[in-house]
C-alpha cells in the first residue's frame, strides 16, 4: 500500500476515534460513563498512532504531505493540507499518551464534579485542536488549531468560574494569547500579501530576497504569547487556578508548546535570519532565567511547577535561537512526560491534603504517599537533568550545543544559572513537601492506592525514565554534533546543577542555625519598612512577587488606563464638553448679550430717538462716503 | 420791499427760536403762530399769495388744536417765559446757531426759491389761483382726507384730555 | 369710552391702513400712516393707567418721528427727482431715510426699543392690534420700495433684529414683552428676504399675523400676562393648554407646524441666492427665540402650579368670551403647513 495513504488513513482513524465520543453526545439520550469513554477513546487513539509511528521508524520516511483543495479566493488557494514528518509523527503519540494518563487521573480527581462529562469533552476538544495544529501544513489550519486551544484553555481555566481568581486567570490567558495572535495574524497577512500562499512549505521555497524580519517578528510574538515567554508570561502561572488535570495537560503536551512548535515549523525561515535567531536566544534566556528566579521563592506547590514549565519553555526558545529545532522538539517531548507527572503528583498530594497547596504546610508526604513521593522525586530528577532520565537527553544536549556554539555569552550565562536554579527549586519542593514532619492536620489519612491515581502516574514515570532515551535513539540527526570538547564543557550542565543543589542544601542548614529573632531586634527592623537597605530582601521580594510584573502589568497599567479613562470621561467629556462648552458655554456666551439687550432700553424715549438718529445719520454718512458721486442736494 | 422781506425772515427765525428754546407750552405755541404768520408772509413776497392764505388758515386751525393740547396738558401756575434762565440759555444758543448757519450758508440761495416763477411781482392775476380749481377737482378726495385727519385729531385730543383726575395725559 | 368715538377711532384705524394700502403717492401714504397712528392713541390710553399713558406717549413720539422722517425723505425725493410715486424712490439718501423710518415704525433692531415697552403698557386686545394690524401699513410701503432699498442695510437690519429678538426675549417673564421680542425676531425674517423675494415677506407677515393673533387671543382667554399665570391654564381650559404647545412651537418655526412654512421657504431662497452663511445665522438666531417659546411650553404644559384651585374645575364653567375666532386661528396656526403649495401659488 502506498505509504502516504496509510499515514493519511491512520490520522483519519485517530481523529475518528477521538471524535467518536463527541459525536456520541449528539444522541438524544445521555450516555452513562461518558468520561470513561473519552479516556478509552484516547487510549485507543494512542495505540492506533503507534502504528504510524512504527511505520515511520521502520520505513525511514522523511516527510509526506497531503493536500486537498479547500477553497479559492480569487487567485489565493487555501488547501486542506496535512504534514507527516518527524515532528508530527512523534508528537501525536506523545500527546496521546500523556493525555490518556491525565484523563485517567482526572477520572479520579474530578469524580465529584457535577459536570464531569463536559469537562472531559473540553479536554477532548482541546486535544483534537492540538492535533490539528501539529499536523497542519497550512497556516489557515494551524490558525484553527491555534485558536481552538486558546478558546478551550479559556474554558478550562475558568472551569471553576465561581471563583474570581479562576476567571481572572482565564481572562489573562485569553488576553495574553490575543496579543500573541496579533503577531500570527500579522505574519499570515504578510504571507498572503507578499507570497500569496499560506502553505508552509511554499513560503520557504517562494522566498527569494524578500526581507523576512517582519513576519518572523510576528511569529516570535505569537510564540511569546502562546509559550509564555518573558513579557507575555504571567498568564501561565495564573492558569494554575484551573483544575490540576487542566494544568497538567496545558503545561505538558499541548497549548504552551504550540508556540515553540510554530517556530520549529518555521525554522527554515528563522535559520536564515540572524536577527530572529538572536531575538529567540535572548528572549528564551531571559524567560528561563526569570521564571527560574521566580520559582525559587514561591510557596505554592503548583506555582513552582508552573514556573518550572515557564523556565523550560524559555530553554526551548533558547534552543530555537541556537538553531537547533530538533533539540527543542526533543525537549518538548521529554518535558511532556515529567511535567505531566509532576502535576499529577501535585494534584494527588493537594487532593489528599484537602486542597492544601502551600509547601510550608505540607510535609512528611514521603511516608503518607510513598508512591506519589517517589514519582515526584523521579520527575524532579528528570527535570533537573539527572543522567539517563529522559530530561537528561534533551537538556544536556541543549546545554552542550550552547556551550560549543560561539553565540551570546550573556544568554549562555543566564541559561546556566537557570539550570542551576532548577535544582534549587526542585530541592525546595522535595525538602518542604516530601520530607520532615507534617505541618498540618489531615483527616482522614491520605490514600493513594486507587488505580486511576497509580496507573497514570506509573505510566508517566516510565515515560519520564525511558522516553528521552527512546526518542533520542530514533531521532535522525540532521546536523553533525560536535563530538569533541573539553571535559568541563561537557559536564557543565551537571556541574551547575550539582552546584545549585549543594548551595540550596547549604542555605537550608544555614537557616536552621539562624537564631530566633528577639522582639527587640524585631522592633529594630520595624523602623525600616522599605527593604531598600537590605539587598537580599530586595532580591527576595523581586523573586517572590514574580518580578513585580503582575503588579505593573495587571495593576498599574489598567489603573493608569482607567484613571485616564475616568479623567477623559468626567473631565473632558462630562465637565468640559457636556457641561462647560455646550450648555454652560451657550449660557455664558448668550447671557451677556441677553443682559445687554435687556439693559439698553431703560424706558427712556431718549434711547429710542437717539438710536434712531444715530443709526440714520451713520448709515446716510456711510452711503455718502461709499458713493462719492451721489447727488445730495442738487 | 427789502425791509419787508427782512422783517418777515427775521420774524420767522425769531419765531422758530421762540419755539425751540423750550418755554412753557403756551408760549411755544405762540412762537409757532408767529413763525407761521411770518412764514406765510415770506410766501406772499415770493409769489405764493393764495398758497400762503390757505396755509395760514389751515395753520391757524391746527394751532387751535395745539393750543387745546397745551392748554389742557400743561396748565402750569407759573409758566416759564423767555426771561427765565433755563429758557434764555436755549435762546442764546439758538441765536448763535442761527448766526453761524447764516454765515456758513450765505450766498445766492434765494435766487431760485420762487414759488410761482412766472409771476415774480405782486399782481392781480395769480398763477396759483388755478391751484384752487386743482385742489377741489383732482385733489378733492385728498382734501376730504385732510379734513378727516383734522377732525380725527380733534377727537383724539378730546378723548385723551377728557376727565380730570383719571391719571390721563397731563402734567399734574 | 363713548361707543361713537370708539366707532370713529376704529374705523379710522382701518381707514388709515387702507389709505396707505391704496396710495401710490407718498403724501397720501404718509397721511394714512398718520391717521393710523392717531386713531390708535386713544385706544391705547383708554385704561387711563399711568402705564398705558406712558406707553401711548412713547408710541406717539416714535411714530411721529418716523412719520416726520418719511415725510422729509419723500419730500426730498420729490425735490430731487420730481417724483411722488412710492415705487419711484430713486434718490438713495431718501431711500435710506425711509427705510430707517419704516424700521422705526415696525420696530426693527436697533430701533426696536419702544416695542417691548409700549407693548407692556397695553392690554392684550390693543397689544394684538399693535402686533398685527399696525404692521400692515408700514409693510405696504416697505413692499413697494423693496426694489430700491440698499441690500446691505436690509441684511444688517434683518440679522440684527432676529438676534435681538432672541436675546431680548430670553430674559423676560412678561408675556407681552416676550411677544414683542418675538415680533422683532419675525420682522427680521421678513426683512432679510425682502430684497430677494418680497412675496415671501408678505407670506411671512401673513403667517406671523395668524400665529401672533392666536397667541394674543389665547393669553386674552386665560387673562395671562406673566409666565407663571400660564401654569394655571390647564385648570381653565385643558384643551387650550394642550393646543398652546404646538402653537408656541409653530411660532418657533418647527415642522410640521404652520410656522415652519415661512422659515423653510426663506431659508431655501437664501440658500438659492448663495447666502448659506446668512441662512445659517438666521436659523441659529432663531434657536434663541425657540428657547423662550420652549420655556413657555414648559411652564404651560409640563408644570402644574403648586397651589390648589379653590373653585372646582373652572373649565366646567362656560367662558363668556368668544371662542370661535380663537379656535379658528389656533387651527390655522397649527395646521397650515400641508397647504403650503396652495398658499405659495396664491402669493406668487
Amino acid at each position: 500500500m502506498h505509504l502516504a495513504t496509510m499515514f493519511n488513513s491512520n490520522l483519519a482513524v485517530i481523529l475518528l476515534i477521538l471524535a467518536t465520543p463527541l459525536l456520541m453526545t449528539l444522541t438524544p439520550s445521555p450516555l452513562k460513563n461518558w468520561a470513561i469513554r473519552v479516556k478509552t477513546a484516547i487510549q485507543t487513539a494512542f495505540f492506533a498512532s503507534l502504528f504510524q509511528l512504527s511505520l515511520f521508524l521502520t520505513q525511514g520516511l522523511h516527510t509526506t504531505t497531503t493536500s486537498w483543495h479547500w477553497m479559492k479566493i480569487s487567485t489565493f488557494n487555501i488547501s486542506l493540507s496535512f504534514k507527516f514528518d518527524f515532528y508530527s509523527i512523534i508528537f501525536i503519540p506523545v500527546a496521546l499518551y500523556v493525555s490518556w494518563s491525565i484523563l485517567e487521573f482526572a477520572l479520579w480527581y474530578m469524580h465529584a464534579d457535577p459536570r464531569m462529562d463536559q469537562f472531559f469533552k473540553y479536554l477532548l476538544v482541546f486535544l483534537i485542536t492540538m492535533i490539528i495544529l501539529v499536523t497542519a501544513n497550512n497556516l489557515y489550519q494551524l490558525f484553527i488549531g491555534w485558536e481552538g486551544v486558546s478558546i478551550m484553555s479559556f474554558l478550562l481555566i475558568s472551569w471553576w468560574y465561581g471563583r474570581a481568581d479562576a476567571n481572572t486567570a482565564a481572562l489573562q490567558a485569553v488576553i495574553y494569547n490575543r496579543v500573541g495572535d496579533i503577531g500570527l495574524i500579522l505574519s499570515m497577512t504578510w504571507f498572503v500579501m507578499n507570497l500569496n500562499t499560506w502553505e508552509i512549505e511554499q513560503t520557504f521555497s517562494f522566498l527569494n530576497d524578500t526581507p523576512t524580519t517582519l513576519p518572523l517578528l510576528g511569529l516570535i510574538l505569537a510564540a511569546t504569547g502562546k509559550s509564555a515567554q518573558f513579557g507575555l508570561h504571567p498568564w501561565l502561572t495564573a492558569a494554575m487556578e484551573g483544575p490540576t488535570p487542566v494544568s497538567a495537560l496545558l503545561h505538558s503536551s499541548t497549548m504552551v508548546v504550540a508556540g515553540i512548535f510554530l517556530l520549529i515549523r518555521f525554522h527554515p525561515l528563522i535559520a536564515q535570519n540572524p536577527t530572529a535567531l538572536t531575538i529567540c536566544l535572548c528572549l528564551g534566556a531571559l524567560s528561563t532565567m526569570f521564571a527560574a528566579t521566580c520559582a525559587l521563592t514561591q510557596n505554592d506547590l503548583k506555582k513552582i511547577v508552573a514556573f518550572s514549565t515557564s523556565s523550560q519553555l524559555g530553554l526551548m526558545m533558547v534552543t530555537i535561537g541556537l538553531n537547533q529545532p530538533q533539540l527543542a522538539f526533543l525537549h518538548i517531548c521529554t518535558h511532556a512526560f515529567f511535567k505531566a507527572m509532576l502535576f499529577l503528583c501535585s494534584g494527588s498530594i493537594i487532593h489528599d491534603f484537602k486542597d492544601e497547596q502551600d509547601i510550608r504546610k505540607l510535609g512528611h508526604v514521603h511516608a503518607l504517599l510513598p508512591f506519589t513521593s517517589a514519582c515526584m522525586v523521579v520527575g524532579s530528577l528528570a527535570l533537573t537533568g539527572m543522567p539517563f532520565l529522559s530530561g537528561f537527553f534533551s537538556k544536556d544536549a541543549i546545554i552542550e550545543a550552547m556551550n560549543t556554539s560561539y553565540l551570546n555569552a550573556w544568554a549562555l550565562t543566564l541559561t546556566l544559572l537557570a539550570t542551576s536554579f532548577t535544582a534549587v527549586y526542585n530541592f525546595r519542593i522535595t525538602f518542604y513537601a516530601l520530607m520532615n514532619f507534617p505541618r498540618c492536620i489531615f483527616l482522614p489519612p491520605p490514600k493513594e492506592d486507587y488505580s486511576p491515581v497509580r496507573n497514570p502516574i506509573k505510566r508517566l514515570a516510565w515515560g519520564s525514565i525511558l522516553a528521552g532515551f527512546l526518542i533520542t535513539l530514533n531521532c535522525p540527526k540532521t546536523e553533525t554534533p560536535i563530538l569533541t570538547m573539553p571535559m568541563t564543557l561537557k559536564l557543565s550542565a551537571l556541574l551547575v546543577t550539582i552546584l545549585g543543589l549543594l548551595s540550596a542544601m547549604w542555605l537550608k542548614t544555614l537557616m536552621n542555625k539562624l537564631p530566633n529573632k528577639s522582639p527587640a531586634s524585631n522592633t529594630m527592623t520595624q523602623k525600616s519598612k522599605i527593604p531598600m537597605d537590605n539587598p537580599a530582601k530586595i532580591i527576595f521580594n523581586f523573586s517572590n512577587l514574580t518580578g513585580y510584573i503582575p503588579t505593573i502589568m495587571h495593576r498599574m497599567a489598567p489603573k493608569a488606563n482607567l484613571t485616564m479613562g475616568q479623567l477623559m470621561a468626567t473631565q473632558l467629556m462630562d465637565q468640559t464638553w457636556l457641561e462647560i462648552s455646550l450648555p454652560k458655554g451657550i449660557t455664558s456666551s448668550q447671557l451677556p448679550l441677553t443682559k445687554l439687550t435687556s439693559d439698553i432700553p431703560r424706558g427712556m424715549v431718549m434711547t429710542y430717538l437717539t438710536t434712531f438718529i444715530f443709526t440714520t445719520l451713520l448709515s446716510t454718512l456711510l452711503l455718502i462716503l461709499t458713493q462719492p458721486d451721489l447727488p445730495i442736494l442738487t | 420791499m427789502v425791509y419787508l422781506v427782512f422783517l418777515f425772515l427775521l420774524g420767522l427765525v425769531l419765531g422758530l427760536i421762540a419755539v425751540a428754546s423750550n418755554p412753557a407750552p403756551f408760549f411755544g405755541a405762540f412762537g409757532l403762530v408767529v413763525a407761521a404768520a411770518f412764514g406765510c408772509g415770506i410766501l406772499v413776497v415770493y409769489g405764493g399769495s393764495f398758497l400762503s392764505l390757505i396755509l395760514f388758515l389751515i395753520y391757524l386751525g391746527g394751532m387751535m388744536v395745539v393750543f387745546a393740547y397745551s392748554a389742557a396738558l400743561a396748565a402750569e401756575p407759573y409758566p416759564e417765559t423767555w426771561g427765565a434762565w433755563s429758557v434764555l440759555v436755549y435762546v442764546i444758543v439758538s441765536v448763535i446757531g442761527v448766526l453761524g448757519a447764516g454765515y456758513w450758508f450765505v450766498g445766492e440761495w434765494d435766487k431760485f426759491m420762487w414759488v410761482a416763477e412766472e409771476f415774480m411781482e405782486l399782481g392781480v392775476l395769480r398763477g396759483d389761483f388755478s391751484g384752487v380749481a386743482l385742489v377741489y377737482d383732482l385733489g378733492g378726495g385728498m382734501l376730504i382726507v385732510c379734513g378727516w385727519v383734522l377732525l380725527l385729531t380733534l377727537f383724539v385730543v378730546l378723548e385723551l384730555i377728557r376727565g380730570m383726575g383719571r391719571g390721563c395725559l397731563r402734567a399734574i | 369710552m363713548n361707543p361713537y368715538v370708539l366707532m370713529i377711532l376704529i374705523s379710522s384705524l382701518g381707514i388709515g391702513t387702507t389709505l396707505t394700502f391704496m396710495s401710490s403717492h407718498w403724501l397720501l401714504a404718509w397721511m394714512g400712516l398718520e391717521i393710523n397712528t392717531l386713531a390708535i392713541i386713544p385706544l391705547m390710553a383708554q385704561q387711563h393707567h399711568p402705564r398705558a399713558v406712558e406707553a401711548t406717549t412713547k408710541y406717539f413720539l416714535t411714530q411721529a418721528t418716523a412719520a416726520a422722517m418719511i415725510l422729509f425723505a419723500s419730500t426730498t425725493n420729490a425735490w430731487m427727482t420730481g417724483e411722488w410715486n412710492i415705487q419711484q424712490l430713486s434718490h438713495s439718501p431718501s431711500t435710506t431715510l425711509v427705510t430707517f423710518a419704516l424700521a422705526l415704525k415696525i420696530g426693527l433692531a436697533p430701533m426696536h426699543f419702544w416695542m417691548p415697552e409700549v407693548m407692556q403698557g397695553l392690554d392684550l386686545t390693543t397689544g394684538l392690534i399693535m402686533a398685527t394690524w399696525q404692521k400692515l401699513a408700514p409693510f405696504a410701503i416697505i413692499y413697494q420700495i423693496s426694489s430700491t432699498t440698499n441690500p446691505t442695510l436690509l441684511t444688517t437690519l434683518g440679522i440684527l433684529s432676529t438676534l435681538v429678538g432672541g436675546w431680548g426675549g430670553l430674559n423676560q417673564t412678561q408675556l407681552r414683552k416676550i411677544l414683542a421680542y418675538s415680533s422683532i425676531a419675525h420682522m427680521g425674517w421678513m426683512i432679510i428676504i425682502l430684497q430677494f423675494m418680497p412675496k415671501l415677506t408678505l407670506l411671512n407677515l401673513m403667517i406671523y399675523i395668524i400665529m401672533t393673533s392666536a397667541m394674543f387671543m389665547m393669553f386674552k382667554y386665560n387673562n395671562a400676562t406673566k409666565i407663571n399665570y400660564l401654569t394655571l391654564t390647564w385648570s381653565k381650559s385643558p384643551v387650550l393648554a394642550t393646543l398652546t404647545m404646538p402653537m408656541l412651537l409653530s411660532l418657533g418655526g418647527l415642522p410640521p407646524l404652520t410656522g415652519f412654512m415661512p422659515k423653510w421657504l426663506i431659508l431655501q431662497e437664501l440658500t438659492k441666492q448663495n447666502l448659506a452663511i446668512t441662512a445659517s445665522i438666521m436659523a441659529l438666531a432663531t434657536l434663541l427665540s425657540l428657547f423662550f417659546y420652549l420655556r413657555l411650553c414648559y411652564a404651560m404644559t409640563l408644570t402644574l402650579s403648586p397651589n390648589t384651585t379653590n373653585t372646582s374645575s373652572t373649565w366646567r364653567i362656560k367662558s363668556p368670551q368668544m371662542t370661535m375666532p380663537l379656535a379658528t386661528i389656533s387651527t390655522l396656526t397649527i395646521m397650515l403647513l400641508p397647504i403650503t403649495p396652495t398658499i405659495f401659488s396664491l402669493i406668487m
